[in-house]
């Protein structure tokens, strides 16, 4: 009995340790601080977060582009976001852009893309740079889809789903009711119905745990 | 012994079943599979502890050999050798919250320890043996 006690009373310490490291879902006990903003250039039109490679999506598949580290789906995205999603939602209508607000939580019920929408909103040209990338890659690049179509990534909005939902979605790899930018090439109802799936292309990214840039540049 | 053999054998049955949550894109994209890992350790430890207590034959090292060798198959069945090396370290990372943890340092931690574990158990079974 002494010992169960004792193996029971590992587990909730390990337990309780783990949740608070966790935070939201992907975040270590070290990145508990404050997160760096968006860097914005109003002259280029541009704002750079950064992020870090989540080398789990090279063989498992996501819909998730990137996700803010803190939120609850901060371990779900090919790129772990080091910048919150609400001051990315700012920094997006600094440079001017303007967003859809047209996709609304029903419809990520579609029984299929056939039935679904495309975000609409200002059109992102999107890259992704690191140390000895060669430039900026784009992120159509370091996607791997079962469906490749050319990417069109829209600002969305949904800045009250965001914060409702706390997902922490930054950039999403179909349409999406909650992410502040998503891929209008994908309807919603692509990934819910399993029509596409989605990897990160390990033979582009570094690899697992490298810090990336990931700018979003106003389309003319 | 037979408390190391449960805590071993338990936690090979709830790697298989964190591994098979996290093969449902739905579970996985919604939960953390590493608290399903956690979760079940616990509860299937203190069944197996409390189930064993009186027969603990199913402790004994060549049920714990068995168990390894058919869990290892289970998860090279279910994820094949190449994502068996990133779904369990990825299981684990996630659940202790420490992402900056390479999937290879978590590998070869893992591997160890159950290597490790299994020696254990394997010399402690000789020498129950040996006594007797």
């Amino acid at each position: 009995m002494k010992k169960l006690f004792t193996v029971l009373l590992s587990f909730v310490c390990i337990f309780l340790l783990s949740a608070c490291n966790s935070g939201g879902s992907g975040a270590d006990a070290g990145s508990q601080q404050k997160a760096p903003e968006p860097v914005v250039n109003k002259a280029a039109q541009e704002v750079t977060i950064q992020a870090e490679v989540n080398g789990k999506y090279f063989t498992e598949s996501t819909r998730h582009g990137v996700v803010y580290a803190q939120g609850s789906n901060g371990e779900k995205s090919i790129l772990r976001g080091l910048s919150d999603e609400k001051s990315f939602h700012a920094a997006l209508l600094e440079i001017g852009a303007t967003p859809g607000e047209n996709v609304k939580m029903d419809h990520m019920n579609a029984k299929n893309s056939q039935e679904g929408v495309s975000v609409e909103g200002s059109k992102l040209n999107v890259f992704v740079t690191w140390e000895g990338s060669n430039g900026e890659i784009p992120f159509a690049d370091i996607v791997k889809a079962t469906d490749p179509r050319p990417m069109d990534i829209r600002f969305g909005g949904n800045l009250a789903a965001a914060t409702e939902k706390n997902t922490g979605c930054i950039l999403c790899l179909d349409t999406c009711a909650v992410g502040i930018t998503s891929d209008a090439a994908y309807p919603t109802g692509t990934s819910q119905n399993k029509e596409v799936d989605f990897y990160g292309d390990a033979n582009v990214l570094p690899k697992d745990g490298t810090k990336v840039s990931v700018i979003f540049r106003l389309a003319e | 012994m037979n408390f190391v053999s449960a805590l071993y054998n338990s936690f090979l049955w709830a790697m298989l079943l964190a591994i098979i949550a996290f093969c449902n894109v739905w579970l996985e994209m919604r939960l953390n599979p590493g608290w399903i890992l956690g979760a079940s350790w616990l509860g299937l430890f203190i069944l197996l502890w409390l189930l064993t207590k009186k027969k603990p034959t199913f402790l004994k090292f060549p049920y714990t050999a068995m168990n390894s060798a058919l869990c290892l198959l289970c998860g090279i069945a279910l994820l094949g050798i190449h994502r068996l090396g990133v779904v369990p370290a990825a299981i684990i990372r996630e659940g202790i919250g420490w992402t900056k943890i390479p999937f290879s340092t978590i590998n070869w931690a893992l591997g160890a320890t159950l290597l490790f574990g299994l020696a254990i158990l394997f010399f402690a079974d000789m020498r129950k043996k040996k006594k007797i």
